[in-house]
């Protein structure tokens, strides 16, 4: 207990304040600007961090990454653009719920369900800490493939209004996955003789596109759009949030365990916990027409994701995400070498790490909760001026990535193709997500799976994870897409009996 | 809040946002200030790696000596072609150089890249990789002669980090020399790698003894059987690991080609008092105490090989591995095709 009583004092000594409270305001305006996503984030201030120890290294980088992870749902929710590709649900419901004019309202239960999230995930990472490594264990790319297919049925879920075309969006972005260098051999595929086309479709600017872009041009379209009524609200929704509870914490359980796999991230956990949130909702229909149930879902997954890619790192010295690969590798420059018997010697290192995370989540709830207000009033513009600052931004977003104007070009023909998507009521959502399954977590990993398996299809059903993981995706397949007809039908066939 | 404030708003940010988009389009001014604006350093690989590292150690004390910003970023893609093809897409104005592993040795033959000799010099090469032959703790195989009577009997799983990579070239010199037969199954990282073997998807793997399996050797996660080099290693923690050559000797007169290493690469045709500048600037930064410091801390084995050393070893490597995976017909073209003669 000594060592927690010390490690509260340093976390909260104006040093550390000053580190996490610096983290967290860089973290949210870099997640909010369209482009810059948490890993970016984190990688450019990972440099100011070699001259610190490196637990205040690790402590600043996880602040930056909670501050991210959260600021990306700001722009989602207030002008329909991702700030990070782990905010593209909360912009599908958020957005919606904006144009009502209850951005006020939404924003303040997105900060508390993001502040939810990370407050579980921390929780858990540290209860998870001791089977963390038999856990990390049992994923390998049979493991990772099968979880693909959970992505997969998402999308076949998310498209339950039009099934059809929902279905057709999903393999679309699949095909626009295999796009570029592919991840087995390192052969172009559908390249085209393009350099540009080897790194594939960025799914930042499809995404930007997607959702930003397509705004604009569907604002252009129907002139007659006039102008957001802002409703006010009280600064704190907490009751609003408590309606979904259950939610918040189921999608923040689902998103931590994401975290905890190796090789998925908080861009998938975000889309497991709308997911959730759908299948557990009691008003099914109000998907994708503005739901707060939907952006709880999604942002506590998200959030709580966060902690659980530390898991790995520190209990093996395995990244959990792209994000926690920039901070192994703060690590190693600092000669910090983690490995499965670092928490033994050193301890201190997950305390700080949990107690920084935790504080760094109230600093954004108390943020996010009176800032809020004002970035809401952004919303009170013109429609037009409104429009203008989003193409700015999905610009200057798209372009910041790589510094390649083709990026931009990408991003306006994913506006078009987003615009003539919707005209045509076909969802974006499942084209997102199929860029972000199919490269490397679904085709990488099946090729990878048959060639350690030695060219057998076995291990896919035979390794007990498989197996459960397969068992699982059979049953809510057929809960879903099998169960509610057969029932319609034995009521009737009931009914028809009961007649004669 | 009036309508006023909030179009006010909206024009600061305009402003704020044109004057970043116009800022990059100066043109630099003739006479030669140089450099005025930061330095980029593209890694092939994804953060975290043992290339990243480097690249992340240097970038600091680089900056000290160029008085500009050293900025890393990652653009991982086909083994680090596409970071290549990148730096030859720029501009030769000194501005962006690359850090290459000597996997860009084999791009002749695998046409990751069309990338060679010809169009990328070397500034410097400060590391020699330390390819290590690893298997799960648990494994049936006891040294390294286990291992070798398992690969001529065939069948066994090897992980890498992909055909022509940093960790192939070994296994296959290795594998060659006795006349075995193994299958190689590619994971992302060299971190990934070496996990692959902890979790004992595959038989064995190949992986860096320092930075991507240190950790799990020390913990004994993996045993290390072997390492690709003519002397033993002293492991920091674990002890001396042999040499490869101690069990077959044919391979002493590959291992400096076969070893690979990492260093900082440019695109030729740069003025020269620019690349002066940048050669100056990589030597201090790789003798620099701190880069020293965390080689030593590290246990990574240090080389200096600076300008027309380090190219030679660049040529060298080039001609012997590229010639190799062309000989034992897992190459995707002849190093003719671009130019690469014979070693």
């Amino acid at each position: 207990m000594d060592i927690v009583a010390k490690i509260f004092l340093e976390v909260f000594s104006p040093y550390g304040l000053f580190l996490i409270v610096t983290g967290v305001a860089i973290g949210i305006v870099g997640g909010a600007l369209p482009g810059i996503s948490s890993t970016m984030t984190v990688a450019l201030v990972a440099t100011f961090t070699l001259s610190m120890d490196p637990f205040w290294a690790i402590t600043f980088l996880a602040a930056t990454q909670v501050g991210s992870t959260y600021g990306g749902s700001i722009s989602a929710v207030v002008l329909n653009i991702p700030g990070t590709p782990a905010s593209a649900p909360t912009a599908i419901e958020g957005y919606e719920l904006a144009k009502k004019g209850e951005a006020e309202k939404t924003l303040s239960v997105n900060v508390i369900s993001s502040f939810w999230g990370n407050t579980i995930g921390v929780v858990l990472l540290l209860l998870v800490m001791p089977v963390m490594l038999k856990l990390a264990m049992i994923f390998g790319p049979w493991e990772l493939f099968w979880f693909a297919m959970f992505g997969l049925m998402i999308c076949a879920k998310l498209s339950r209004a039009n099934f059809l075309k929902g279905l057709m969006a999903a393999c679309f972005g699949l095909l626009l996955s295999m796009v570029g260098t592919d991840p087995i051999w390192g052969v172009p595929r559908f390249t085209y003789g393009s350099t540009y086309l080897m790194d594939g479709i960025g799914l930042i600017p499809a995404m930007v596109g997607l959702f930003g872009m397509a705004e604009v041009f569907s604002s252009l379209k129907d002139c007659g759009y006039g102008q957001i009524q802002l409703k006010g609200a009280s600064l704190f929704q907490f009751g609003e949030w408590v309606r979904y509870k259950w939610t918040s914490l189921r999608a923040s359980v689902l998103g931590f365990l994401i975290g905890v796999i190796p090789g998925v991230g908080a861009n998938i956990a975000c889309w497991v916990g709308y997911d959730h949130a759908y299948s557990s909702s009691k008003e099914k229909e109000k998907f994708g027409t503005g739901t707060i149930e939907g952006l709880v879902g999604s942002e506590s997954a998200n959030n709580a994701c966060v902690p659980g890619a530390f898991a790995p790192l520190l209990s093996l010295g395995v990244p959990g995400d792209s994000v926690t690969a920039v901070v192994l590798g703060i690590l190693t420059l600092h000669g910090v070498q983690v490995g499965p018997t670092f928490l033994n010697t050193n301890p201190q290192y997950l305390y700080h790490l949990a107690m920084a995370m935790f504080f760094a989540g109230a600093i954004f709830l108390f943020v996010g909760t009176f800032v809020g207000r004002g970035i809401v009033k952004v919303l009170a513009a013109p429609l037009p001026a409104i429009m203008a600052v989003v193409i700015l931004l999905c610009v200057i977003g798209t372009y910041a990535v790589n510094f390649q104007v083709m990026d931009v070009y990408v991003m306006f023909a994913f506006g078009l193709l987003g615009l003539a998507m919707r005209e045509f009521k076909f969802p974006s959502a499942p084209l997102i997500l199929g860029i972000v399954l199919g490269g490397e977590l679904a085709d990488g990993n099946f090729r990878r799976a048959l060639m350690a398996g030695k060219g057998s299809f076995e291990p896919f059903f035979t390794r007990p994870i498989s197996a459960v993981l397969i068992a699982i995706l059979i049953l809510i397949i057929f809960m879903e897409f099998a169960w509610p007809p057969l029932k319609a039908y034995l009521k009737k066939r009931q009914k028809a009996g009961n007649d004669a | 809040m009036s309508k006023r404030k909030a179009w006010i708003t909206v024009a600061v940010v305009f402003c704020m946002a044109a004057a970043l988009l116009l800022g990059g389009c100066g043109k630099d001014s003739q006479a030669e200030k140089w450099p005025t604006r930061p330095i980029t350093i593209v890694i092939g690989f994804a953060p975290g790696g043992g290339m990243d590292v480097m690249a992340r150690a240097l970038a600091p004390e680089m900056a000290k000596k160029l008085g500009v910003e050293v900025v890393v970023q990652n653009m991982p893609g086909a083994g680090s072609g596409t970071a290549a093809d990148y730096l030859i897409k720029q501009p030769a104005d000194g501005y962006t150089i690359f850090a290459p592993s000597s996997a860009v040795a084999t791009f002749p033959a695998m046409a990751n890249s069309s990338v060679t000799s010809k169009q990328m010099g070397m500034l410097a090469i400060p590391i020699i990789a330390e390819p290590t032959f690893l298997v799960p703790k648990d494994s049936p195989l006891k040294d390294m002669n286990d291992l070798i009577a398992l690969w001529k009997k065939g069948g066994s799983t090897a992980s890498n980090t992909g055909a022509g990579g940093l960790w192939h070239i070994p296994q296959v010199l290795a594998v060659g020399a006795v006349g075995g037969n193994v299958k190689y199954v590619p994971y992302p990282s060299g971190k990934d790698t070496a996990f692959a073997v902890v979790k004992g998807e595959v038989d064995w793997g190949t992986s860096g003894a320092l930075m991507e399996a240190g950790a799990f050797i020390k913990d004994g996660l993996v045993r290390p059987l072997a390492i690709f080099s003519d002397k033993p290693y002293p492991m920091p923690g674990y002890g001396d690991i042999p040499p490869i050559t101690n069990y077959i000797p044919a391979l002493k007169d590959k291992i400096v080609a076969g070893a690979g290493w990492r260093g900082l690469a440019y695109k030729k045709g740069i003025p020269q008092d620019r690349l002066d500048k940048l050669q100056e600037a990589v030597k201090y930064a790789c003798e620099s105490e701190s880069f020293k410091k965390m080689v030593k801390e590290s246990g990574l084995i240090s080389a200096s090989y600076y300008g027309a050393d380090a190219d030679k070893v660049y040529e060298q490597t080039m001609r012997v591995q590229s010639w190799l995976l062309h000989d034992l017909k897992i190459s995707r073209r002849s190093p003719e095709e671009v130019g690469v003669a014979r070693p």
